[in-house]
């Protein structure tokens, strides 16, 4: 491999990418924007349920537990209902959450020490969410039940409740608020780098497409240094993109970056590397630029939202841990995770580094085999 | 409009795509791939967060602790740390999600009635999610194991009121059948738009642009003539999952598969309006496939897949009401899930044509630019 042919490959690979503006664009300014819109949708800490209630009690007792349920503002109560309602069509459209139904006689009942019914219709298409909810529900009415017996009991009645609560302190790591920008911001930077892998496969997709490919091997410049080449220069674009979603993050979300700048260029340099290389294999297998897009984006982009643990923890599920561990995307959200919040350094980071390193180096020889294979 | 013109068109975009067999291979196959791999790993609630404990009592009332933590889903108990250090490294390699600290007097303490017994709980909060939920699992774990450990307690606060729930449409709360419909709404919509997408980029790119501009077909024709492979496939793509999502998961359909067809056709119609905007803005397929990339991204987030749209702020919300995959997902659930008819739907049918009708006519707009 000549170092002067790999730099004028390289320099060839950059003029491309900086005289298409709009490729530059969206190669360097495009990650760090999406991270801002992103993180903005994902940056919800508390989902607000909705209630319907329906109260026929209409007593000072039904209000209160009414008001206690919404106090901290988790439940929200979006309609009073009058008549029977019409549980479908609120459901539909997403009109409430839960229909809370507190029948007549619910006081009566409840103050004469009886089991007072209440009932609660909960929108189960949601599954998780409505899971949440009910048990947040359920939670709030045993406070209830609680702070009922406690003025019971300042009245002198018999105290209701006896049973002692466990004091169970709570301490959050790395994330003290568990607020949910810091920690989807850095995962998020895993799906919004892979863009330079991305343009970097179409680039050379693009060469065969156009036959300009072809102009290429006539020359005295090696397939390997061809390839490093390209990779050089998209990597640069990559890295360029890499510290300005860093300081999106940092100097807009307030993230803290607990990890060191020279780690964070060697484990970024190392994901591009590696998400390069499974671009460079799909390109090395297609034709065209329709379907290295196509690839990408079904075999990288989408199950990295999903099976990265970006959102979920890695799946049990074998076949979905095995393609979760074959992604680059799952190693960078450990790495970026490690780097921003718990400011780990490379050596506590050198399981997912090395995993990248294979991944990469792996995929740039199966590259370089399969374009060796069609040029002779 | 002469006949005869339009479908030689679409004939002719139809042997470019059945000609490219790789490519058709993929389209046709991988969703339906993808399909089953995204439900199989996200359609399932979160279970077995690995938990460590520092057990400082080593009393058999520590050790029912411990246990009713194990009972729980959400948490699997991963071995017992010496100390508080040792379970922070394991923390920080992100072996295990929680640590909990059992204290040395916590069988005293549970014994003798009066003093709350203090355990502690130390969380990784780099996942806020699943931090939220392995907290909620132990808090409630521990304050079960404690009320029913404690002497007593034997009123039952919980018989005052009596709470009793239904749960709609999906009685035992399977996650499958919010995933699975919301993975098959987002993969029709992601093939459509790429397919869409490169229509004139790759025309314009290898030169044939000119060509189609002097053959004697109005914009629109030369539109609808590059949105029928499009529409094909990704009607194709939506009937061979829909029916893994049905046979396959066991996801019910409940209204009127007609209906949903119906509007499954105005939703690709809008997406590969927006396709053909995207290909008559950009010059290479490159730039038109990294827009594609970064509108899909926004859609996604905007399409309360991952995020419910109620939860969005206001503004959002509203900017949530111009992205066609929100209608479709609410549409697929409302029609799957809850049988809706066509008076729920009406509304989101309408946002859905009227976004599209838009986003068609700047894009004919933008390509008449283009091309004079």
């Amino acid at each position: 491999m000549s170092m002067r042919r790999l730099w004028v490959v390289t320099r060839k690979e950059f003029c491309h990418v900086t005289r298409d503006v709009r490729l530059l664009l969206l190669v360097t300014v495009a990650p760090a924007f999406l991270l801002v819109t992103l993180s903005y949708v994902f940056a919800l800490d508390v989902g607000r349920i909705d209630l319907a209630v329906r109260d026929l009690d209409q007593t000072s007792v039904s209000r209160e537990l009414v008001s206690q349920i919404t106090a901290d503002g988790d439940f929200v109560v979006a309609v009073w209902l009058e008549g029977e309602p019409d549980v479908e069509r609120l459901f539909a459209r997403g009109g409430a959450d839960i229909v809370l139904v507190i029948p007549s006689g619910f006081t009566s009942m409840a103050l004469s020490g009886k089991a007072a019914q209440l009932h609660a219709i909960v929108d189960g298409v949601d599954a998780m969410g409505a899971g949440q909810a009910l048990a947040l529900l359920e939670s709030r009415v045993r406070a209830f039940v609680g702070s009922m017996a406690r003025s019971r009991m300042g009245l002198g009645a018999e105290p209701l409740v006896t049973s002692r609560m466990v004091e169970i302190r709570d301490r959050a790591l790395y994330n003290g608020a568990l607020r949910s920008l810091t920690s989807m911001v850095p995962g998020l930077m895993a799906i919004i780098l892979a863009m330079p892998a991305l343009a970097l496969a179409l680039g050379l997709a693009r060469e065969k497409e156009m036959g300009s490919f072809e102009s290429i091997i006539v020359t005295p410049v090696h397939g390997v240094e061809y390839l490093v080449g390209k990779l050089l220069a998209y990597e640069a674009g990559g890295l360029v993109s890499g510290v300005l979603a860093l300081i999106v993050a940092t100097v807009w979300f307030n993230v803290p970056f607990r990890g060191s700048m020279a780690d964070f260029l060697l484990l970024t340099a190392d994901y591009l590397l590696a998400s390069m290389g499974i671009s460079l294999v799909v390109a090395s297998l297609v034709r065209n630029q329709q379907t290295a897009m196509f690839l990408v984006l079904m075999i990288f982009f989408v199950p990295s939202f999903f099976l990265a643990g970006l959102l979920r923890p890695i799946a049990e599920e074998p076949l979905a841990r095995a393609v979760a561990y074959a992604l680059p995307s799952t190693h960078f959200v450990t790495i970026s995770r490690g780097l921003f919040l718990k400011g780990l350094n490379v050596s506590a980071l050198r399981v997912p580094a090395l995993a990248l390193l294979v991944i990469g180096l792996g995929c740039q020889a199966l590259s370089l085999l399969l374009f060796e294979k069609k040029l002779s | 409009m002469t006949t005869g013109r339009l479908p030689n068109l679409i004939r002719k975009e139809l042997i470019q795509l059945g000609r490219d067999w790789v490519l058709s291979a993929f389209i046709i196959t991988l969703p339906v791939l993808q399909l089953i791999l995204l439900a199989r790993s996200t359609g399932s609630r979160i279970t077995d967060l690995k938990v460590t404990v520092v057990d400082r009592d080593r009393s058999a009332a520590s050790r029912g602790a411990v246990e009713s933590l194990g009972n729980r889903d959400e948490l699997a108990i991963d071995g017992i740390s010496d100390t508080l250090d040792q379970a922070e490294r394991l923390l920080d390699a992100g072996d295990v999600l929680i640590v909990v600290v059992i204290p040395e007097d916590f069988s005293e303490a549970l014994g003798r009635g009066s003093a709350s017994p203090k355990i502690q709980l130390v969380v990784d909060g780099s996942n806020d999610l699943v931090a939220d939920i392995a907290l909620r699992a132990a808090q409630a774990a521990l304050s079960e194991f404690v009320r029913d450990a404690a002497e007593g307690a034997t009123e039952d606060s919980l018989t005052l009121i009596d709470l009793r729930s239904t749960v709609r449409y999906n009685p035992s709360l399977d996650v499958k059948l919010f995933a699975v419909p919301a993975q098959l709404g987002f993969i029709v919509y992601q093939v459509t738009l790429t397919v869409a997408a490169v229509g004139f980029a790759r025309e314009r790119e290898l030169g044939t642009l000119e060509q189609l501009i002097v053959m004697p077909l109005t914009r629109l024709e030369l539109i609808l003539g590059k949105a029928a492979p499009a529409l094909l496939v990704g009607l194709l793509n939506f009937l061979s999952m829909l029916a893994v999502t049905v046979w396959g998961f066991g996801v019910p359909m409940r209204g009127s598969l007609l209906l949903l067809l119906a509007f499954t056709f105005l939703f690709v119609a809008a997406e590969i309006g927006y396709g053909i905007l995207i290909s008559g803005i950009a010059q290479t397929q490159q730039q038109a496939i990294l827009l594609v990339f970064v509108l899909a991204m926004v859609d996604m987030a905007f399409s309360g897949y991952l995020v419910p749209v109620e939860n969005l702020p206001a503004a959002l919300r509203w900017v949530s009401q111009f992205v066609p995959l929100r209608h479709y997902l609410s549409t697929i659930r409302n029609v799957m899930l809850r049988g809706a008819g066509p008076g729920v739907l009406w509304h989101h049918a309408a946002a859905v044509v009227a976004t599209g009708a838009v986003v068609t006519g700047v894009a004919a707009r933008t390509l008449s630019r283009r091309l004079d």
